[in-house]
Protein backbone atom coordinates (compact mmCIF):
# COMPACT_ATOMS: atom_id res chain seq x y z
CA UNK A 1 0.00 0.00 0.00
CA UNK A 2 1.42 3.54 -0.97
CA UNK A 3 2.39 5.81 1.70
CA UNK A 4 0.05 8.96 1.73
CA UNK A 5 1.43 12.04 2.52
CA UNK A 6 -1.59 14.34 1.72
CA UNK A 7 -2.09 16.36 4.55
CA UNK A 8 2.11 17.05 4.70
CA UNK A 9 2.01 17.95 1.26
CA UNK A 10 -1.38 20.35 1.61
CA UNK A 11 0.80 22.28 4.02
CA UNK A 12 3.57 23.12 1.87
CA UNK A 13 2.11 22.87 -1.25
CA UNK A 14 1.34 26.92 -0.94
CA UNK A 15 5.32 27.61 -0.32
CA UNK A 16 6.19 24.97 -2.94
CA UNK A 17 3.97 26.65 -5.45
CA UNK A 18 5.21 30.09 -4.85
CA UNK A 19 8.74 28.64 -4.92
CA UNK A 20 8.47 26.86 -8.38
CA UNK A 21 6.62 30.31 -9.49
CA UNK A 22 9.62 32.77 -7.91
CA UNK A 23 12.37 30.60 -9.31
CA UNK A 24 10.26 30.85 -13.13
CA UNK A 25 10.17 34.70 -12.69
CA UNK A 26 13.61 34.51 -11.80
CA UNK A 27 13.40 35.76 -8.68
CA UNK A 28 15.75 35.03 -5.83
CA UNK A 29 14.02 32.29 -3.67
CA UNK A 30 15.93 33.25 -0.68
CA UNK A 31 13.15 35.88 -0.66
CA UNK A 32 10.83 33.05 -0.85
CA UNK A 33 12.34 31.19 1.96
CA UNK A 34 11.91 34.56 4.12
CA UNK A 35 8.59 34.71 3.87
CA UNK A 36 7.43 31.43 4.58
CA UNK A 37 10.43 29.43 6.59
CA UNK A 38 8.62 26.23 6.54
CA UNK A 39 9.24 26.11 2.16
CA UNK A 40 11.95 23.56 1.18
CA UNK A 41 14.90 25.56 -0.52
CA UNK A 42 13.91 24.12 -3.47
CA UNK A 43 10.95 23.47 -5.86
CA UNK A 44 8.61 20.46 -4.47
CA UNK A 45 6.13 19.11 -6.80
CA UNK A 46 2.29 20.16 -5.67
CA UNK A 47 1.02 16.48 -6.59
CA UNK A 48 3.84 14.47 -5.02
CA UNK A 49 5.30 10.94 -6.44
CA UNK A 50 4.61 7.30 -5.96
CA UNK A 51 6.12 5.97 -2.84
CA UNK A 52 5.41 2.41 -2.06
CA UNK A 53 6.30 2.30 1.47
CA UNK A 54 6.81 4.02 4.53
CA UNK A 55 9.90 7.04 4.72
CA UNK A 56 11.38 4.99 7.45
CA UNK A 57 11.12 1.17 5.34
CA UNK A 58 13.54 2.71 3.11
CA UNK A 59 15.81 4.35 6.16
CA UNK A 60 15.73 1.04 7.91
CA UNK A 61 17.14 -0.72 4.97
CA UNK A 62 20.25 2.53 3.82
CA UNK A 63 23.06 0.83 4.10
CA UNK A 64 27.03 2.58 3.98
CA UNK A 65 28.73 2.11 0.75
CA UNK A 66 31.75 2.28 2.48
CA UNK A 67 32.79 6.29 1.84
CA UNK A 68 31.17 9.00 4.48
CA UNK A 69 29.06 12.34 4.27
CA UNK A 70 30.47 14.03 1.31
CA UNK A 71 32.93 11.05 0.91
CA UNK A 72 32.34 11.13 -2.61
CA UNK A 73 32.64 14.75 -3.61
CA UNK A 74 29.71 16.52 -5.24
CA UNK A 75 30.81 19.02 -8.40
CA UNK A 76 30.27 22.43 -6.97
CA UNK A 77 32.26 24.69 -9.01
CA UNK A 78 32.04 22.80 -12.59
CA UNK A 79 33.75 23.76 -15.32
CA UNK A 80 32.45 23.30 -19.10
CA UNK A 81 34.36 22.49 -22.35
CA UNK A 82 33.31 23.52 -25.90
CA UNK A 83 33.38 20.68 -28.21
CA UNK A 84 36.52 21.31 -29.85
CA UNK A 85 38.22 21.75 -26.25
CA UNK A 86 37.03 18.09 -25.63
CA UNK A 87 40.46 17.03 -27.59
CA UNK A 88 40.22 13.08 -27.32
CA UNK A 89 38.77 13.24 -23.72
CA UNK A 90 35.53 11.51 -24.94
CA UNK A 91 35.28 8.71 -27.88
CA UNK A 92 32.46 8.67 -29.91
CA UNK A 93 30.78 5.39 -27.85
CA UNK A 94 31.25 7.14 -24.73
CA UNK A 95 27.98 7.62 -22.11
CA UNK A 96 26.90 11.30 -21.94
CA UNK A 97 23.95 12.78 -19.74
CA UNK A 98 22.58 15.77 -22.08
CA UNK A 99 20.27 18.07 -21.02
CA UNK A 100 18.88 21.51 -22.80
CA UNK A 101 17.97 24.00 -20.60
CA UNK A 102 16.34 28.38 -21.96
CA UNK A 103 18.46 26.81 -25.44
CA UNK A 104 21.86 26.22 -23.61
CA UNK A 105 22.78 22.31 -24.01
CA UNK A 106 24.95 20.42 -21.76
CA UNK A 107 26.58 17.38 -21.71
CA UNK A 108 28.06 15.54 -18.75
CA UNK A 109 30.46 12.63 -19.15
CA UNK A 110 29.78 9.18 -17.51
CA UNK A 111 33.46 8.75 -16.82
CA UNK A 112 33.11 11.98 -14.40
CA UNK A 113 30.20 11.96 -13.14
CA UNK A 114 30.87 8.27 -11.82
CA UNK A 115 33.71 9.77 -9.50
CA UNK A 116 31.30 12.18 -8.34
CA UNK A 117 27.48 11.54 -8.53
CA UNK A 118 26.20 14.98 -8.27
CA UNK A 119 26.99 18.16 -10.20
CA UNK A 120 25.60 21.30 -8.52
CA UNK A 121 24.99 23.21 -11.90
CA UNK A 122 23.03 26.11 -13.58
CA UNK A 123 21.93 25.86 -17.08
CA UNK A 124 19.98 28.54 -18.26
CA UNK A 125 19.15 29.83 -15.25
CA UNK A 126 17.60 27.34 -13.44
CA UNK A 127 19.48 25.75 -10.80
CA UNK A 128 20.16 21.90 -11.44
CA UNK A 129 21.39 18.73 -9.24
CA UNK A 130 22.89 16.79 -12.18
CA UNK A 131 23.09 13.12 -10.26
CA UNK A 132 24.43 9.73 -11.66
CA UNK A 133 23.89 6.71 -9.73
CA UNK A 134 26.57 3.96 -11.40
CA UNK A 135 25.14 1.52 -9.23
CA UNK A 136 21.45 1.79 -10.94
CA UNK A 137 22.74 2.99 -13.90
CA UNK A 138 20.56 5.98 -13.29
CA UNK A 139 20.82 10.01 -14.79
CA UNK A 140 18.22 11.99 -13.34
CA UNK A 141 18.00 16.34 -12.92
CA UNK A 142 16.37 18.02 -10.05
CA UNK A 143 15.95 21.37 -9.63
CA UNK A 144 17.61 22.63 -6.79
CA UNK A 145 16.57 26.12 -5.68
CA UNK A 146 19.57 27.70 -4.37
CA UNK A 147 20.62 25.05 -2.18
CA UNK A 148 23.18 22.58 -3.19
CA UNK A 149 23.24 18.09 -3.16
CA UNK A 150 25.58 16.13 -1.57
CA UNK A 151 26.32 12.53 -1.51
CA UNK A 152 25.34 11.13 1.68
CA UNK A 153 27.75 8.19 1.30
CA UNK A 154 24.69 5.71 2.10
CA UNK A 155 22.42 3.71 -0.58
CA UNK A 156 19.30 1.43 -0.79
CA UNK A 157 18.54 -0.99 -3.04
CA UNK A 158 22.22 0.25 -4.17
CA UNK A 159 20.76 3.81 -5.31
CA UNK A 160 23.08 6.93 -4.57
CA UNK A 161 20.83 8.42 -1.78
CA UNK A 162 21.92 12.24 -1.63
CA UNK A 163 21.05 15.31 0.83
CA UNK A 164 20.43 19.02 0.18
CA UNK A 165 22.77 20.83 2.44
CA UNK A 166 20.43 23.38 4.00
CA UNK A 167 18.29 21.05 5.63
CA UNK A 168 19.76 17.59 5.35
CA UNK A 169 16.75 16.01 3.87
CA UNK A 170 17.96 12.36 2.60
CA UNK A 171 16.60 11.34 -1.10
CA UNK A 172 17.10 8.71 -2.46
CA UNK A 173 17.66 9.42 -5.82
CA UNK A 174 15.24 6.72 -7.98
CA UNK A 175 12.23 7.64 -4.93
CA UNK A 176 13.16 11.18 -5.17
CA UNK A 177 10.69 11.75 -1.98
CA UNK A 178 11.96 12.66 1.24
CA UNK A 179 12.64 9.83 3.79
CA UNK A 180 14.42 12.00 6.31
CA UNK A 181 14.92 15.26 7.55
CA UNK A 182 12.42 18.54 7.26
CA UNK A 183 10.95 17.31 4.22
CA UNK A 184 10.50 13.84 4.71
CA UNK A 185 7.37 12.67 2.14
CA UNK A 186 8.20 15.79 0.12
CA UNK A 187 8.84 15.16 -3.95
CA UNK A 188 11.83 16.75 -5.96
CA UNK A 189 10.87 18.36 -9.58
CA UNK A 190 12.88 16.49 -12.30
CA UNK A 191 13.98 18.21 -15.42
CA UNK A 192 14.50 15.98 -18.88
CA UNK A 193 17.83 14.84 -19.06
CA UNK A 194 18.79 11.75 -21.74
CA UNK A 195 21.58 8.96 -21.46
CA UNK A 196 23.01 8.88 -25.03
CA UNK A 197 26.78 8.31 -26.39
CA UNK A 198 28.70 11.59 -27.25
CA UNK A 199 28.61 11.12 -31.16
CA UNK A 200 24.42 11.22 -30.96
CA UNK A 201 24.31 14.38 -28.60
CA UNK A 202 27.03 16.49 -30.73
CA UNK A 203 25.62 15.48 -33.73
CA UNK A 204 22.39 16.95 -32.14
CA UNK A 205 23.77 19.80 -30.35
CA UNK A 206 26.63 20.85 -31.56
CA UNK A 207 27.21 24.03 -29.79
CA UNK A 208 26.94 22.13 -26.57
CA UNK A 209 29.05 22.43 -23.59
CA UNK A 210 30.77 19.50 -22.27
CA UNK A 211 31.57 19.05 -18.43
CA UNK A 212 35.53 19.36 -17.93
CA UNK A 213 37.62 17.76 -15.61
CA UNK A 214 38.45 20.52 -14.06
CA UNK A 215 36.25 19.10 -10.67
CA UNK A 216 38.40 20.68 -8.01
CA UNK A 217 39.42 17.25 -7.28
CA UNK A 218 41.71 14.84 -8.82
CA UNK A 219 40.64 11.58 -9.99
CA UNK A 220 41.51 9.47 -13.01
CA UNK A 221 39.35 10.12 -15.31
CA UNK A 222 39.76 7.92 -17.84
CA UNK A 223 38.69 5.01 -16.23
CA UNK A 224 35.76 3.57 -14.33
CA UNK A 225 36.23 1.39 -11.58
CA UNK A 226 32.76 -0.58 -11.98
CA UNK A 227 33.22 -1.68 -15.50
CA UNK A 228 32.69 -0.06 -19.09
CA UNK A 229 29.70 0.87 -21.51
CA UNK A 230 31.93 1.73 -24.12
CA UNK A 231 32.16 -1.82 -24.90
CA UNK A 232 29.88 -3.09 -21.81
CA UNK A 233 31.47 -4.88 -19.54
CA UNK A 234 32.38 -5.54 -15.50
CA UNK A 235 29.44 -4.39 -13.38
CA UNK A 236 27.16 -2.78 -16.33
CA UNK A 237 27.05 -6.36 -18.20
CA UNK A 238 22.97 -7.15 -18.05
CA UNK A 239 23.42 -10.75 -16.52
CA UNK A 240 26.20 -9.53 -13.64
CA UNK A 241 25.35 -9.58 -10.37
CA UNK A 242 24.02 -6.94 -7.88
CA UNK A 243 26.37 -5.30 -5.20
CA UNK A 244 23.78 -5.11 -2.12
CA UNK A 245 21.29 -6.16 -1.25
CA UNK A 246 17.57 -5.11 -2.51
CA UNK A 247 14.25 -4.31 -0.91
CA UNK A 248 12.84 -6.73 -3.42
CA UNK A 249 14.01 -8.55 -5.95
CA UNK A 250 12.44 -9.49 -9.05
CA UNK A 251 14.45 -12.32 -11.44
CA UNK A 252 11.86 -12.12 -14.77
CA UNK A 253 14.97 -10.19 -16.80
CA UNK A 254 18.64 -10.10 -16.08
CA UNK A 255 19.22 -7.47 -13.28
CA UNK A 256 21.20 -4.66 -15.40
CA UNK A 257 19.01 -4.70 -18.64
CA UNK A 258 17.82 -1.69 -18.92
CA UNK A 259 14.19 0.02 -19.21
CA UNK A 260 13.22 3.58 -20.51
CA UNK A 261 10.89 4.10 -16.61
CA UNK A 262 8.86 6.03 -15.04
CA UNK A 263 6.92 6.89 -11.82
CA UNK A 264 3.51 9.02 -11.65
CA UNK A 265 1.65 10.09 -7.93
CA UNK A 266 -0.09 6.79 -8.50
CA UNK A 267 1.76 4.43 -10.52
CA UNK A 268 5.00 3.03 -12.10
CA UNK A 269 5.92 2.07 -15.62
CA UNK A 270 8.73 0.70 -17.43
CA UNK A 271 9.20 0.04 -21.44
CA UNK A 272 12.47 -2.53 -22.08
CA UNK A 273 14.97 -0.43 -24.21
CA UNK A 274 15.85 -3.11 -26.63
CA UNK A 275 11.89 -3.66 -26.95
CA UNK A 276 11.33 0.50 -27.31
CA UNK A 277 14.47 0.39 -30.30
CA UNK A 278 12.36 -2.61 -32.58
CA UNK A 279 8.82 -1.18 -31.92
CA UNK A 280 9.52 2.70 -31.86
CA UNK A 281 6.37 2.87 -29.99
CA UNK A 282 4.95 0.90 -26.81
CA UNK A 283 2.04 1.03 -24.72
CA UNK A 284 0.83 -0.07 -21.56
CA UNK A 285 -2.16 0.38 -19.15
CA UNK A 286 -1.91 0.67 -14.82
CA UNK A 287 -5.26 0.65 -13.61
CA UNK A 288 -7.39 2.41 -16.48
CA UNK A 289 -4.42 5.08 -17.19
CA UNK A 290 -2.42 4.35 -20.33
CA UNK A 291 1.30 5.37 -20.99
CA UNK A 292 3.14 5.84 -24.39
CA UNK A 293 6.68 5.21 -24.69
CA UNK A 294 8.17 6.21 -28.22
CA UNK A 295 11.63 5.96 -29.23
CA UNK A 296 14.33 8.95 -30.17
CA UNK A 297 16.48 6.87 -32.95
CA UNK A 298 18.79 10.46 -33.19
CA UNK A 299 19.33 9.94 -29.39
CA UNK A 300 18.84 5.93 -28.62
CA UNK A 301 16.61 6.54 -26.09
CA UNK A 302 13.02 7.05 -24.86
CA UNK A 303 10.25 8.53 -23.85
CA UNK A 304 7.35 8.00 -21.90
CA UNK A 305 3.43 9.94 -22.26
CA UNK A 306 0.59 10.02 -20.26
CA UNK A 307 -2.22 8.62 -22.67
CA UNK A 308 -3.07 6.88 -26.01
CA UNK A 309 -3.04 9.03 -29.33
CA UNK A 310 -3.71 7.82 -32.54
CA UNK A 311 -1.67 10.73 -33.67
CA UNK A 312 2.06 10.47 -35.31
CA UNK A 313 4.89 11.77 -33.06
CA UNK A 314 7.54 13.82 -34.67
CA UNK A 315 10.93 13.96 -32.83
CA UNK A 316 11.79 18.14 -33.18
CA UNK A 317 15.03 18.22 -31.52
CA UNK A 318 15.31 21.32 -30.02
CA UNK A 319 15.69 19.61 -26.40
CA UNK A 320 14.96 16.02 -25.49
CA UNK A 321 11.40 15.58 -25.03
CA UNK A 322 10.94 18.49 -27.85
CA UNK A 323 8.10 15.84 -29.86
CA UNK A 324 5.11 17.23 -31.76
CA UNK A 325 1.93 14.90 -32.54
CA UNK A 326 0.29 14.88 -35.82
CA UNK A 327 -3.38 13.60 -36.95
CA UNK A 328 -4.56 13.34 -33.31
CA UNK A 329 -4.77 14.06 -29.46
CA UNK A 330 -0.67 15.47 -28.27
CA UNK A 331 0.16 13.95 -25.01
CA UNK A 332 1.72 15.12 -22.07
CA UNK A 333 5.26 13.94 -21.51
CA UNK A 334 6.13 12.84 -18.04
CA UNK A 335 9.80 12.29 -16.41
CA UNK A 336 11.34 9.27 -17.51
CA UNK A 337 14.71 8.26 -16.88
CA UNK A 338 16.77 5.16 -17.79
CA UNK A 339 17.46 2.63 -14.85
CA UNK A 340 18.73 -1.12 -14.72
CA UNK A 341 15.51 -3.44 -14.30
CA UNK A 342 16.74 -4.72 -10.56
CA UNK A 343 16.39 -0.42 -9.26
CA UNK A 344 12.97 -0.28 -10.62
CA UNK A 345 11.73 -3.03 -9.01
CA UNK A 346 13.84 -3.23 -6.04
CA UNK A 347 11.78 0.22 -5.52
CA UNK A 348 8.39 -0.26 -7.15
CA UNK A 349 7.60 -4.22 -7.06
CA UNK A 350 4.16 -3.32 -8.77
CA UNK A 351 5.86 -1.46 -11.78
CA UNK A 352 4.14 -2.37 -14.66
CA UNK A 353 6.30 -3.63 -17.30
CA UNK A 354 6.44 -3.67 -20.69
CA UNK A 355 9.13 -6.20 -21.80
CA UNK B 1 65.52 -5.89 22.13
CA UNK B 2 67.40 -2.54 21.83
CA UNK B 3 70.48 -4.61 20.71
CA UNK B 4 67.89 -6.34 18.07
CA UNK B 5 66.56 -2.92 16.54
CA UNK B 6 70.31 -1.03 16.89
CA UNK B 7 71.15 -4.24 14.57
CA UNK B 8 68.67 -3.87 12.17
CA UNK B 9 69.54 -0.21 11.90
CA UNK B 10 73.03 -0.34 11.63
CA UNK B 11 73.39 -3.18 9.53
CA UNK B 12 73.64 -1.79 5.75
CA UNK B 13 71.88 -5.29 4.46
CA UNK B 14 68.92 -5.45 6.97
CA UNK B 15 68.53 -2.06 6.80
CA UNK B 16 68.44 -1.86 2.10
CA UNK B 17 66.20 -5.64 2.68
CA UNK B 18 63.49 -3.66 5.44
CA UNK B 19 63.78 -0.24 2.73
CA UNK B 20 62.94 -2.57 -0.44
CA UNK B 21 60.03 -4.32 1.12
CA UNK B 22 58.79 -0.97 2.48
CA UNK B 23 58.95 0.39 -1.14
CA UNK B 24 57.72 -2.45 -2.55
CA UNK B 25 54.38 -2.20 -0.10
CA UNK B 26 53.91 1.61 -0.61
CA UNK B 27 54.02 0.89 -4.48
CA UNK B 28 51.12 -2.12 -4.55
CA UNK B 29 49.53 0.27 -1.22
CA UNK B 30 49.42 2.88 -4.09
CA UNK B 31 47.45 0.56 -6.44
CA UNK B 32 45.29 -0.71 -4.21
CA UNK B 33 43.80 2.73 -3.09
CA UNK B 34 43.58 3.31 -6.80
CA UNK B 35 45.89 6.40 -6.50
CA UNK B 36 48.22 5.11 -9.01
CA UNK B 37 47.55 3.55 -11.91
CA UNK B 38 48.53 2.12 -15.04
CA UNK B 39 47.53 2.08 -18.78
CA UNK B 40 48.07 2.24 -22.24
CA UNK B 41 48.36 5.92 -23.11
CA UNK B 42 51.88 7.72 -24.36
CA UNK B 43 51.13 10.82 -22.51
CA UNK B 44 53.67 13.37 -21.78
CA UNK B 45 55.05 13.84 -18.35
CA UNK B 46 52.89 16.76 -16.52
CA UNK B 47 51.85 17.65 -13.48
CA UNK B 48 49.11 19.80 -11.65
CA UNK B 49 48.19 20.41 -8.16
CA UNK B 50 45.23 21.89 -6.13
CA UNK B 51 45.36 25.69 -5.13
CA UNK B 52 43.36 24.87 -2.04
CA UNK B 53 45.14 21.73 -1.01
CA UNK B 54 44.53 22.98 2.72
CA UNK B 55 40.81 22.24 2.05
CA UNK B 56 41.65 18.86 0.83
CA UNK B 57 44.77 17.26 2.22
CA UNK B 58 42.98 15.35 4.82
CA UNK B 59 39.43 14.90 3.42
CA UNK B 60 38.46 11.53 3.62
CA UNK B 61 37.31 9.57 0.54
CA UNK B 62 36.56 6.14 2.43
CA UNK B 63 37.76 5.87 6.23
CA UNK B 64 41.36 6.59 6.23
CA UNK B 65 42.01 7.04 2.81
CA UNK B 66 42.45 10.55 1.80
CA UNK B 67 42.16 12.80 -1.01
CA UNK B 68 44.62 13.70 -3.54
CA UNK B 69 45.84 16.99 -4.20
CA UNK B 70 48.80 16.94 -7.22
CA UNK B 71 48.74 14.59 -9.69
CA UNK B 72 51.54 13.13 -11.74
CA UNK B 73 51.34 11.40 -15.24
CA UNK B 74 53.49 10.30 -17.76
CA UNK B 75 53.86 7.57 -20.29
CA UNK B 76 51.43 4.84 -19.21
CA UNK B 77 50.52 5.77 -16.03
CA UNK B 78 48.91 8.26 -13.51
CA UNK B 79 49.63 9.31 -9.82
CA UNK B 80 47.35 11.01 -7.56
CA UNK B 81 49.39 12.40 -5.21
CA UNK B 82 48.11 12.10 -1.66
CA UNK B 83 50.58 13.25 1.28
CA UNK B 84 48.56 11.18 3.99
CA UNK B 85 48.00 7.69 1.37
CA UNK B 86 51.13 7.91 1.06
CA UNK B 87 52.50 7.96 4.48
CA UNK B 88 50.11 5.61 5.57
CA UNK B 89 51.19 3.12 3.12
CA UNK B 90 54.86 3.94 4.37
CA UNK B 91 53.85 3.63 7.33
CA UNK B 92 52.60 0.36 6.95
CA UNK B 93 55.54 -0.62 4.23
CA UNK B 94 58.27 0.09 7.04
CA UNK B 95 56.71 -1.99 9.66
CA UNK B 96 56.27 -5.04 7.22
CA UNK B 97 60.07 -4.16 5.62
CA UNK B 98 61.37 -4.21 9.72
CA UNK B 99 59.11 -7.43 10.58
CA UNK B 100 60.83 -9.58 7.70
CA UNK B 101 64.33 -8.49 8.10
CA UNK B 102 64.09 -9.31 11.93
CA UNK B 103 63.07 -12.69 10.83
CA UNK B 104 65.96 -12.63 9.04
CA UNK B 105 67.94 -11.15 11.75
CA UNK B 106 66.52 -14.21 13.82
CA UNK B 107 67.01 -16.59 11.59
CA UNK B 108 70.81 -15.57 11.26
CA UNK B 109 70.84 -16.38 15.19
CA UNK B 110 69.13 -19.77 15.02
CA UNK B 111 68.21 -21.24 11.81
CA UNK B 112 65.09 -22.90 13.62
CA UNK B 113 63.74 -19.61 15.53
CA UNK B 114 60.03 -20.53 15.10
CA UNK B 115 59.84 -17.43 13.00
CA UNK B 116 58.28 -16.63 9.36
CA UNK B 117 58.38 -13.57 6.97
CA UNK B 118 55.19 -15.02 6.10
CA UNK B 119 53.76 -13.76 8.96
CA UNK B 120 54.32 -10.12 8.23
CA UNK B 121 53.59 -10.65 4.87
CA UNK B 122 50.12 -11.48 6.11
CA UNK B 123 49.53 -9.34 8.51
CA UNK B 124 50.62 -6.47 6.18
CA UNK B 125 47.19 -7.82 3.51
CA UNK B 126 44.38 -5.76 4.70
CA UNK B 127 46.09 -3.00 4.18
CA UNK B 128 45.95 -3.76 0.69
CA UNK B 129 42.69 -4.82 0.43
CA UNK B 130 41.13 -1.57 1.87
CA UNK B 131 40.54 -0.04 -1.77
CA UNK B 132 37.41 1.23 -2.35
CA UNK B 133 36.09 3.17 -5.42
CA UNK B 134 33.13 6.04 -5.39
CA UNK B 135 30.22 3.89 -3.67
CA UNK B 136 31.86 -0.05 -2.84
CA UNK B 137 34.94 -1.68 -1.85
CA UNK B 138 36.95 -2.44 -5.12
CA UNK B 139 37.71 -6.16 -4.38
CA UNK B 140 34.10 -7.22 -4.05
CA UNK B 141 33.55 -4.99 -7.20
CA UNK B 142 36.26 -7.01 -8.94
CA UNK B 143 34.65 -10.08 -7.38
CA UNK B 144 31.25 -9.24 -7.82
CA UNK B 145 29.94 -10.43 -4.46
CA UNK B 146 27.30 -8.89 -2.81
CA UNK B 147 28.18 -6.95 0.46
CA UNK B 148 26.46 -6.80 3.92
CA UNK B 149 26.56 -3.86 6.15
CA UNK B 150 29.31 -6.05 8.10
CA UNK B 151 31.07 -6.32 5.25
CA UNK B 152 31.78 -2.81 4.43
CA UNK B 153 32.35 -2.14 8.01
CA UNK B 154 35.00 -4.44 8.14
CA UNK B 155 36.67 -2.99 4.85
CA UNK B 156 36.18 0.27 5.89
CA UNK B 157 38.53 -1.04 9.07
CA UNK B 158 41.04 -2.64 7.03
CA UNK B 159 43.69 0.18 7.30
CA UNK B 160 43.60 0.29 11.37
CA UNK B 161 43.39 -3.61 11.16
CA UNK B 162 46.65 -4.13 9.03
CA UNK B 163 48.58 -1.20 11.27
CA UNK B 164 48.00 -2.97 14.50
CA UNK B 165 48.51 -6.34 12.99
CA UNK B 166 52.00 -5.07 12.03
CA UNK B 167 53.23 -3.03 15.22
CA UNK B 168 51.57 -6.26 17.25
CA UNK B 169 53.70 -8.66 14.61
CA UNK B 170 56.78 -6.42 14.93
CA UNK B 171 56.82 -6.09 18.62
CA UNK B 172 56.38 -9.94 18.69
CA UNK B 173 59.27 -10.73 16.51
CA UNK B 174 61.87 -8.57 17.56
CA UNK B 175 60.64 -10.16 21.34
CA UNK B 176 61.35 -13.36 19.82
CA UNK B 177 64.41 -12.69 17.79
CA UNK B 178 66.11 -10.81 21.24
CA UNK B 179 65.57 -13.98 22.85
CA UNK B 180 66.99 -16.44 20.57
CA UNK B 181 69.96 -14.24 19.52
CA UNK B 182 70.46 -13.64 23.18
CA UNK B 183 70.39 -17.08 23.82
CA UNK B 184 72.53 -18.24 21.06
CA UNK B 185 74.97 -15.54 22.09
CA UNK B 186 75.08 -16.97 25.30
CA UNK B 187 75.93 -20.78 24.06
CA UNK B 188 78.74 -19.30 22.00
CA UNK B 189 80.18 -17.82 25.29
Amino acid sequence: MAYTNMTRRAVFQGAAGLATWTALAGLPLATTAARAQSAAPYPILPQGRLIPGAPQDYTAAMLSGGPGKDGIPSIDDPKFWNVEDTNDFLDDGDIVFGLVENGVARAYPQRILVWHEIVNDVVGGVGLAVTYCPLTGTAIAFERGQTEFGVSGRLVNSNLIMFDRDTDTWFPQVLAVGIKGPHIGQALVERPIVWTTWARWKAAFPNTEVLSTETGFFRNYGVDPYGAYNAVSGYYVPQSSTLFPLMNDDDRYPQKTVFVSARTPNASVAFNLDSLREENRLETEVNGEVFTSIYDERLDTGYIFRGKTSASPTINGASAYDVSWSGGEALEPIDAFQAMWFAMTAFYPETKVHG
Amino acid sequence: MADILRRLLTDPASLAFASGIALIYLLVFQFAVADLSIDSTARPISSSGLSNWQDVVFRQRVPFQFEAIAVLQGPYFIWLLSPVNIAIGAVLGLLTGAQIALVGIARKCAVSCGLSPAAGIFAGLPGLLAGSACCAPLLFILLGVQLTASLVTLMGLMIPIAFVLLFGGLVFTLRVAARRCGEAAELLA
